[in-house]
Parts: structure tokens; sequence; C-alpha cells
């Protein structure tokens, strides 16, 4: 085949450009260490890659979340705490006054510390974060979730509760509202209260038990005047009598599953109710107890009946305690599902970043061995280059 | 001497000639999308960072809500996002613009060649009517042959040779360039719909003018147009969907929202609409607008309206898809309308997102006017008895939000029309929602009755008689970040492209787009750096010179040459002898 010199001297260059061009690429991964340089090395990896590098940055953005999240929650429960101690020292205070030994100034300063406990809460349920907002004042959060006007204490809050993003599809509450936390207690024993009328002139302690979950109804316990032994009758609100007999002390009274223990003496004309449990704040219940304890005893009905109270603000205590401690329980179930979602945001991390290298990194021992071969080659398509070229009859021709 | 013979084949020439013109084409094409290739590789740490950080920092301000510095940085990031987008709408406009400067010099270079051509074409054709004896004026053939060559590695042109040795050359769809020794001329101008987008205009010396744009094939201005037309145009309508979608989804849901002054969200972007634009060559009167009614349907291309008479005929220029019709037309989530007179031929160019990275701005300026908040709340009675509760409660539409006037839902046991437990609507749109607390305890949503911010309430637990939900303003809701966490939603939610593809999702595509052709392009070039170098061999084996054959045919006619003169000099020697013998 007949080869032109200009075919020649072409052909030799453009083999040379073609290995120097490689030899470029390989060199430059080598440099970079990545595999892909633009996306037309590799277009399917590049997307991939574009996408594993936006989960990372959510990861990491996720991983700020946690430790906000963390801290949010972590204060919560370390104010409800607080919360719990001074319920605790409150019932303490309570069954301490709850014995016949005090006289009106001992139990005035009981009266005074549970005040200041109440102060305390107040200062609890008030409680702001690093950055200034209340954190029981649900979506309120400029605003001072609980205060005292005329009418007693007010929740100037919402019921908003507030959730953070911890993962492409999981969100974690991390606040709750006040009125969740401080408002919905129940009265009495949680389902059941007993209310006094404060004219009553007979002098017994009342008990109350029940197996009920809850009542709808409310009932009138009235000692009716009359000749001869003496009687009791209990009516429900639509006037019908559902229990009635002759009064003896500490006989079990029983209508509808609810037992009463009368101890003492009733005075005919007597009557108290026995209504379902409704919500009322901490404060009230404790501004409540303040207000009974600091009232002087003038008389000796006022001394059962403060015996009924105070039975029925060990109730109400309780009841306090459990409802802080069910919402601690929450507060650390979220801390802890916190904590396995940080760490399979760790693992997710680890599996990103492993993916990009498998999709991005170069290997080094065949890039390097490549570096070698191309670099032959070129060496081998210049030496050639020259020596063909060297090549010409007239260098005979002398 | 006889002559000269050219060593020629006419079917070689032409071999070589073709296979140059889509070298050229190949090598333009592959040549300008290694650049958008190499422009994209830098937009994992680009835009496709800068949207992460963006929703980052819609995260920080979703953590503290009534905090100003991040609600600050927030900002900052939308900023920075938009000069992003305009960043990489200033690279591709760039790139554009490139286009145009070597389609410039491509139209200058191929009119000089054409000129070249039809002036050896006039030598060639004298030389010939002087020649005698036929020979051929070997110089200027093998010179025209060097340019129609230099021509057809810009466009691909069909050569007609004539008697009298006259080439006429063709480009396009049989648009004469060169005639024998007229040349006409291509002239490059400004785009008939967008001055940027230039256009290629055949014009004849009798004042005809026709765009041949799309007509021509193979050679670099062919290449040029190719890369313009399929991969940067398409890069920028994929990032003009990114941005048109960024700004409508966003601006959507953060108008769903409250901000901290209580009010409803105002435009977190700058809104802009689909573009129209008329053809400047447009006889009639028609006029026509598009708007973008449906973000989910809009697709990452343009499309080309033409009037064919009695309809308009709307040609997706991706896809090719034609729809016809008149007056308001419904395509791909827009609304395109026509009005006024159109003559038959006039057209319009509808651009739902090739500009819109440009036009990308942040209209949010104060801090305090993003709105993270709900405008409704929900609340339980204290007196509830029961343990039901409002789980969610989702506002998906502006109008008539219920902000003036709360309602209440209140639990009716034995209620409803057909004695079906439920809550009754007091206040807001009314009605009855049933609900029955032993099976749907686990939670019910609502769809409210029309109006009313088109909310959606999902109910749980066990309610009792008498229980009341109040569903109101809210008010001071400073702490409240639901709408943000629907707005950090959006990132990961299909939202685009027929609800298939997220916001994050369409930029990958674009890039992946661009690797792949580049890929292509690549590929495409190296198989005619093959093809073409075949043809260049066999053309140059049988007309190029090799040197060691002329050094061989040198020494042979040296060797000749000695010999004749050895001849010379024996006869010379031999007279000498004879005339010394008779001396």
């Amino acid at each position: 085949m007949r080869i032109s010199s200009s075919q020649q001297f072409q052909q030799g260059i453009d083999a040379i450009l073609r290995q120097q061009a490689k030899l470029t690429k390989t060199q430059e991964q080598l440099a970079t260490g990545n595999r892909i340089l633009t996306p037309s090395d590799d277009p399917a990896a590049s997307t991939q890659l574009i996408k594993l590098s936006a989960l990372i940055a959510s990861n990491s953005q996720y991983d700020r979340n946690f430790t906000f999240a963390q801290n949010q929650v972590g204060l919560a429960e370390s104010k409800l705490k607080s919360a719990g101690d001074i319920i605790q020292r409150v019932r303490e205070l309570v069954v301490q006054a709850n014995t016949a030994i005090h006289n009106d100034s001992s139990r005035g300063a009981i009266a005074k510390e549970i005040e200041n406990n109440l102060s305390a809460m107040l200062d609890v349920a008030n409680s702001k974060d690093g950055s200034g907002e209340y954190i029981f004042s649900g979506f309120n959060a400029t605003t001072k979730p609980f205060v005292k006007d005329g009418n007693g204490y007010q929740y100037k809050g919402d019921q908003g509760e507030r959730f953070l993003q911890v993962s492409e599809d999981i969100q974690v509450q991390v606040r709750d509202s006040g009125a969740e936390i401080f408002q919905k207690i129940r009265e009495g024993d949680g389902r059941l209260k007993l209310v006094l009328d404060s004219g009553m002139q007979g002098n017994f302690v009342v008990n109350l038990e029940s197996n009920v979950d809850s009542i709808v109804d409310s009932y009138v316990v009235a000692f009716p005047e009359g000749t001869g032994a003496q009687q009791y009758e209990v009516k429900n609100s639509a006037g019908d009598v559902v229990a009635s007999g002759t009064y003896n002390e500490n006989d079990q009274i029983s209508f509808n599953e609810i037992n009463l223990t009368i101890t003492g003496t009733a005075v005919p004309g007597d009557q108290f109710e026995v209504q379902p449990a409704a919500y009322r704040d901490i404060f009230s219940t404790l501004q409540k107890l303040v207000d009974e304890l600091a009232a002087p005893i003038d008389k000796a009905p006022r001394q059962a009946s403060l015996t009924t109270h105070l039975g029925q603000s060990l109730n109400e205590m309780d009841q306090v305690l459990d409802k802080f401690l069910g919402a601690r329980a929450v507060l650390g179930n979220r801390l802890q599902q916190l904590d396995v979602r940080a760490n399979e945001n760790i693992d997710a991390k680890i599996r990103y970043d492993r993916s990009i290298s498998e999709l991005k990194d170069l290997d080094y021992a065949q890039a390097a061995s490549r570096l070698n071969m191309q670099m032959t080659g070129l060496q081998a398509a210049q030496q050639s280059y020259v020596k063909v070229q060297g090549l010409s009859l007239f260098n005979y021709l002398k | 001497m006889a002559g000269i013979e050219r060593s020629y084949s006419d079917y070689l020439a032409k071999d070589f000639r073709l296979g140059s013109s889509s070298l050229g084409q190949f090598e333009a094409a592959a040549n300008m999308a290694a650049r958008l290739d190499n422009l994209m590789a830098d937009q994992e740490r680009g835009l496709s960072a800068q949207l992460e950080r963006f929703f980052n920092a819609l995260q920080d301000v979703g953590n503290n809500p009534t905090s100003i510095p991040e609600r600050q940085v927030l900002i900052g990031e939308s900023n920075a996002l938009a000069e992003q987008f305009h960043y990489l709408d200033g690279a591709f406009e760039a790139l554009n613009s490139q286009v145009n400067d070597q389609l410039t010099l491509y139209v200058d270079e191929i009119n000089q060649h054409a000129q070249s051509i039809s002036e050896l074409n006039d030598a060639i054709s004298y030389a010939q009517a002087l020649s005698t004896d036929g020979a051929q004026p070997n110089d200027l053939l093998d010179e025209r042959d060097r340019v129609l060559l230099q021509l057809s590695k810009l466009v691909s042109v069909n050569v007609i040779e004539q008697d009298g040795g006259v080439a006429n050359v063709l480009i396009g769809n049989g648009q004469p360039l060169v005639i024998g020794g007229v040349a006409e001329k291509i002239t490059m101008g400004i785009g008939e719909f967008d001055p940027l987008i230039q256009r290629l205009t055949y014009e004849r010396a009798n004042g005809t003018s026709t765009d041949i744009t799309n007509y021509l094939t193979g050679g670099a201005v062919q290449g040029l147009i190719d890369f313009r037309d399929n991969m940067l145009n398409s890069s920028r309508q994929q990032l003009g969907l990114l941005a048109t979608g960024m700004s409508e989804v966003i601006n959507a849901q953060h108008g769903l929202g409250v901000d901290l002054q209580g009010k409803l969200g105002g435009e977190f972007f700058v809104p802009f609409d689909a573009e129209t634009i008329k053809n400047i060559d447009n006889t009639g009167s028609a006029s026509s607008t598009t708007k973008i009614v449906d973000i989910s349907l809009v697709q990452p291309t343009d499309y080309k309206a033409t009037f064919t008479g009695g309809a308009w005929e709307v040609k997706n220029i991706k896809s090719g898809e034609i729809t016809v019709g008149n007056g308001l037309m419904a395509i791909d989530g827009l609304e395109i309308e026509f009005s006024g007179d159109a003559e038959f031929g006039d057209s319009f160019l509808i651009r739902p997102n090739f500009r819109a990275a440009n036009y990308f701005e942040v209209a949010l300026q104060a801090p305090a006017d993003i709105a993270a908040a709900s405008p409704l709340k929900f609340s339980e009675s204290l007196s509830n008895t029961g343990t039901a509760e409002v789980d969610s409660l989702v506002v998906n539409s502006r109008s008539d939000l219920p902000l003036d006037n709360s309602f209440t839902l209140t639990f009716d046991a034995s209620g409803g029309v057909d004695g079906v437990p439920g809550y009754v609507v007091t206040g807001g749109p009314g009605g009855f929602l049933p609900f029955d607390p032993e099976t749907e305890f686990a939670g019910k949503t609502f769809q409210l009755d029309s109006g009313f911010g088109d909310a959606e309430i999902r109910l749980s637990g066990k309610p009792e008689n008498g229980d009341v939900m109040t569903i109101e303003r809210n008010t001071e809701g400073t702490g409240d970040n639901r709408n943000l966490l629907a707005l950090i939603d959006i990132q990961t939610k299909d939202t685009l492209l027929g609800s298939s593809t997220s916001l994050q999702d369409v930029f990958a595509l674009s890039i992946a787009d661009v690797g792949i052709r580049t890929r292509q392009s690549q590929l495409s070039l190296e198989t005619q750096e093959v093809l073409t170098g075949q043809a260049e061999n066999a053309y140059k084996a049988k007309s190029a010179v090799n040197l060691d054959e002329e050094a061989a045919n040198l020494l042979r006619y040296q060797q000749a040459y000695s010999a004749a003169a050895k001849v010379i000099t024996v006869a010379d020697e031999m007279f000498n002898i004879l005339l010394s013998t008779f001396r």
C-alpha cells in the first residue's frame, strides 16, 4: 500500500497526541485521587454522588437537630424533676399538717412553706431556655405562660406542641404545652372528688373509695332534718334518690360502686357532694391547700373538714406526682429515641461516606500501573516517530 | 513532454470531504460539550451544596423559630442560592455567546471560502479555454480542492462539477453557495425569538433570504447548533425548572404560614411566569400569554406555537409532541392563551423556564417575615372528660381561612343524622364529622367543607359526650414551627415532573444528562476520527507525495540520466578514438 509522507507524519503526531491526552487524564486522576473528574466520566455515578452529598449534608443537619432536641428535652426533663421534688416536699408537709397536734400558728407556718413551694413551682412552669423562649408556653413561646390575676392562676400559652425533624421522615416532639403538664391534672383521686359545704355544722370526716374508672353524674349526700335516728340520703343530679338509710358512724354507704365511710357526728341539714374529678391546674390546687391551712380553726367542724380536705389533698399530690412521673417517662423515652436516631445517623454517615468513596475514589494501584503503561506507550510513540521520520532515502543521496 | 498527469480520484476526494464535515461537526460539538461538562463538574459543590445549605438553614429556623439570627442566616443562604442560580445561568449564557462568536467566525470563513472557490472557478475555466491540448491547470484544481476541504469542515457541501472545469457548491437543502464565478452569502443575525439565540440566513444577491439554521447538515457550524439546541438549551431549561420549582413550591407553602407578626406569609422568592415571545417575522397582530398553573406538570422544554390557518399548533420542542387548539390551551401545567388576528405561519416561542434561573430573586427581606408558624391552632377544652386529641391540623389554602372567628367541634355520642356518634361543628364550616370512638380511636382525618383553608383535621382518642375542641387563629404563636417543618419536607418531596421528582433530583438529573450527552459526543467523535482517518488515508494514498517514492524516482531518473550521459561519453570516446585513428 502506498503511504504518503504527510500521512506518515500526521499519523505519528496523532498517536503521540492521543497518548498524551490519556496520560494527562490519568495524571489528573492521580493528583486529585478522584476517578470521576467530570460528569461524563461516569454519568450514573455523578448523579449518585450528588444525591449522596445531599444526604450527607442533611445528615450533619440532623446531628445539629439531635443536639438541639436533646437540650430541649433534657431541659424539660430536669424542670419536671424539680417540679416533682417540690410536690414531694408539699406532700410531706400535708402529712405533717394532717396530725392533731397543730395549732393555728404551726399550721400557718406549714401554709407559708407550701406557699413558698407554690412560687417555686410557678418559677419552674415559667422556665425559659437558652434562647429566651418559655418552654412550657406552647406556641406562644415569648409569652409568660402562668400568671396570677384576680381570678387565680391563668395560662397564657396555648396547647401547641413543637416537633423537630430528626431524620428524613421522623419528627420528635421537643416541647409540651404548660396546659398538658400543669393544667391537665385531675382533682380528687383522679376519678371523683368530695366537695364539702362550707356551712357544715357536723363534725365528721369523709373517706371516699371507688373502683369505677370515672363517673359522669354528681351526687349530693345529705342528712335531712327529721325525728328519730339520723337518716342519710344520696341523690343524683336528676334528684332521684340512689341510696338512703339510717346513718351510723363508720358504716359504709354505697351507691353506684362508690363507697363512703363517714366518721363522726352529722348534724341535720349538713350535706356534701361527690363529683366527677375535673382538671385543675397545680397552682390552684396548691393555693387551695395554702388557703385551707392558713385559715384559723375557729370551731370543731372545721378541724374535721380540714382532715377530709387534707386526705383528699394527699390523693391530689399523688395525682400530680403521677402526672410528672408520667411526663418524665415520656421525655426519657424521647431522649432514648433521640439516642437511637443519633446512632443510626452516625451509621448512615459511615455508609454514605463508604458509598461515595466506592463511586469516586481512584484505585491507586490500578491507576499507577495504567500511568506506567501510558508513559511507556508515549515513549514508544515518540521514539518510533523520531526513528521513522529519520528514515528517508534522501539521507543516502549524498 | 506530453504533460503532467494529475493523480486524483473524484470519489475519494468526495468521501474525504464528507468525512471532514462529520468530523468538523462532532469536533465542534464535543469541544463545547466538554466545556459544559467541566462547568457541571463543580456543581456538586456549587448549586447542589447551596440547595442543601438553604434547607439546613430552614431547619435551624425550625429548631429555634423565635430567634432572629437563625432567620437572618436563612435569608443570607437564600440570597446565596439566588447568586448560585445567577452564576450558573451566566455561565450558560457565556457558553451561548461562545457559540455565537464561533458561528460568526465560521460564517465569515464560509463566505471567504465561497469567494475563493468562485474566483478559482473563473481562473480554471479561463485556463482550460486557453489550453489548446486539453491540459489541466493542476495547481488551480489542487488549490480548489484544498479550499473545498476547508469549507466542508465548516459546513457539509454538495459539489457538482460542470463542463469547463467549474465546480458548483450547494449547501443546506440545495441552496447554491457558489455557481460558477458567483458566490452567495450567509449572514448571522439575531434570532427570530431570542436575539441571543442567533440564526443563519442565506442571502442571495437578488435580495431574497432564507433561514437555513435548521437545514444545515454536518460541519462545525452544525456541531455548534446541535450543541446549543440539544445540550446547552436543555441544561438551561432544566436549571430553569429547578428555579421555577423552588420559587413556586416554596412560595406556595410559605404563603400557608404566618410570620412573627401574625401576618400570612408573603412571597419568599420573587415569582415569575412563563415567557411568551413573539416571532419578529410575524405579519399578523396576534398576541399570546402563558401562565404556569400547575408547577408539578411543567416540563423542562420550550414550545413553539405556529398558526396553521384555522388553529394554533403548539409543538413541544423536546419531545416533538403537537397539540392543536385555539383560544385558551392547557398543556403540561401551562395555560397558553392566544388572541388577536394571526396570519398563516405566525409563531410564538413559549418558554416556561428557560430564563428562570436568571430571574431567580429572594423577595423576603426582613427576618420577621419568615412564616414559620401555621395560621390555625387547636386546643382541647380542659373540662373534657375523654381522651380525644387533635393530632394535626393542616391548612392547604390561604383563601377563606377562619382567622376572625374560631369554631368548635363538640362530640355527640349519640347524635348525627343516623344516630352515628361524631363531632358537631359549631361556627366555621358547620356540619357533622362522624367519628366512632370504639373503632376509630387510632385516628381519622377530616377534610373540612370547602373554604376554610381547605383544612384537614386529624382526630384521635376516645372522646366522651360533650367534649369540645376549639380551632382558632394562631395569635402570638412565635414558637410555632409547623409551617417550617412543611417547608423542610419540600426538599425530599416529589413535587416536580408529574410529582415524580424532588427539587434536588431535578438538578442531579440535569447533571447526568450533561454527562451522558458529553460522553456520547466524545464517542461519536472518536468513531468519526477513525472513519475520516480512513477516508483521508485513501485520499492521500492516491494523491499525496511520498518522499521515498520521489527519492527513488529521483535516483531512477538520475541513473537514467547518468546512463544517457554515459552513452554520450562512450559515443564521444568512440568518435575521439575513431578520429584519432585518422590523424
